[in-house]
């Protein structure tokens, strides 16, 4: 019912074009284009970061920017952060924390506390919390999520 | 990661979930993850009003829409699906009215689906939604269950006498008495919020049904399958 419009994008490493309408989230993009359905829709307006991605290196909401605005940009989703390896001791540490139940939101996780241990190599406990304080979880909680990025800033301090 | 080891005694021991890493690694399978062959996404009409009656529904603009498949209103839904009654069986005297899939003659309370539209996307079917035009007849509703029961108030559902769903009375001893013989007697009234399940991912439903050999699969965020395929058993029995 709208025009389409020709985007091309670096997606998770790989060259991307496409046409899209306007209006498609670049949430929905990801999943429904690319099928890249690690990134989660949740609150579809920009509370409970399930949708977290990486556009030119900075977290954004998925559902809060639109496909068309990541023309020439790089995406990066939990897919392509799994398997450059770059977040593979967060991974494990969430793992070895049991920081996730349903596993809904923990690429939105992953991603946000990845940004921060990038940031702040040594965050305390109450900057893990205030960083992933836009990242709701609905069955685990929080405290196996700051134990799990605080022993990821340890293995890297070890490094 | 680790795996169920024979032999092993698990006792005490803190063990790594063998389905978090897939978790970890985006590639968990959520319902709205499942894409199935000339798959179809529906956006429903829900009512603004907490009691109204459908006067008419217009969906001509929604049906003429590219790409919106169909739309169903309550009288369609229900010649292929029965309705089902939301009580429990040890709650004896409990009473409930029939919950539709499409609201039939009147929504009882606000955000009752009366129309859904099917289209090759969710994105066509909500526009199609919006295009579908109820006309309704508001009725008094009835929000505090403090006069619920009083005869000026309306009975939402006409067919179970009143608006009482279940009443539960318990008694020990002689509490009359206690309070008598109490030296302080304290009253006071307590609220407190509905309790419900809010997950992040939200509700999800993906139905698939196989004509050739009758079979209806579901995906469904749900914690109990085994109920739901009783009630989609029942609801669609006289279709498949």
């Amino acid at each position: 019912m709208e025009d389409t419009v020709a985007i091309s994008l670096t997606v998770n490493g790989a060259s991307v074009r496409r046409r899209v309408e306007p209006r498609q989230s670049l949430v929905d993009f990801l999943r429904y284009e690319l099928e890249l359905t690690g990134s989660h829709v949740g609150c579809e307006h920009g509370v409970c970061g399930a949708c977290s991605v990486r556009v030119d290196g900075a977290v954004v909401r998925g559902c809060l920017m639109l496909a068309v605005q990541c023309d020439g940009s790089r995406v990066d989703t939990i897919e392509g952060v799994a398997a450059t390896g770059e977040a593979r001791d967060l991974q494990q540490a969430f793992a070895l924390e049991n920081a996730l139940q349903c596993g809904f939101c923990t690429p939105g996780m992953l991603l946000t506390a990845q940004d921060l241990l990038a940031r702040r190599p040594n965050p305390s406990p109450e900057e893990i919390r205030e960083a992933l304080s836009g990242n709701y979880c609905r069955c685990t909680g929080y405290h196996a999520v700051v134990a799990a990025v605080r022993r990821a800033a340890e293995v890297r301090a070890r490094a | 990661m680790s795996r169920v080891e024979v032999g092993r005694s698990y006792i005490g021991e803190s063990v790594v979930r063998p389905q978090a890493a897939r978790l970890l690694a985006g590639r968990g399978v959520f319902t709205d993850d499942v894409v199935l062959p000339r798959m179809l996404h529906v956006a429903f009409v829900r009512s603004p009003h907490a009691h109204a009656r459908i006067v008419a529904i217009d969906a001509l603009e929604a049906t003429a829409l590219p790409g919106v498949a169909a739309v169903v209103t309550g009288e369609g839904m229900a010649s292929v699906c029965a309705g089902w009654v939301g009580t429990l069986a040890h709650f004896q005297g409990m009473k409930s009215a029939m919950q539709r899939p499409l609201a039939v003659g009147k929504a009882s309370w606000q955000g009752e689906p009366v129309a859904a539209v099917v289209a090759d996307s969710r994105a066509l079917a909500e526009d199609g939604a919006a295009r579908v035009r109820v006309t309704w007849e508001v009725l008094p509703a009835v929000t505090d269950p403090a006069t619920a029961l009083d005869p000026a108030t309306p009975v939402i559902h006409p067919e179970l006498g009143d608006n009482l769903a279940f009443a539960l009375s318990l008694s020990s001893g002689d509490p009359d008495a206690a309070f008598r013989q109490a030296d302080i007697v304290l009253s006071e009234t307590f609220t407190m919020g509905r309790h419900t399940g809010v997950t992040l991912e939200a509700r999800a439903i993906l139905a698939d049904f196989d004509p050739a050999e009758r079979r209806l699969t579901v995906y469904h965020s749900f914690q109990a399958p085994n109920m739901m395929q009783d009630v989609a058993g029942e609801g669609l029995s006289t279709r498949i």
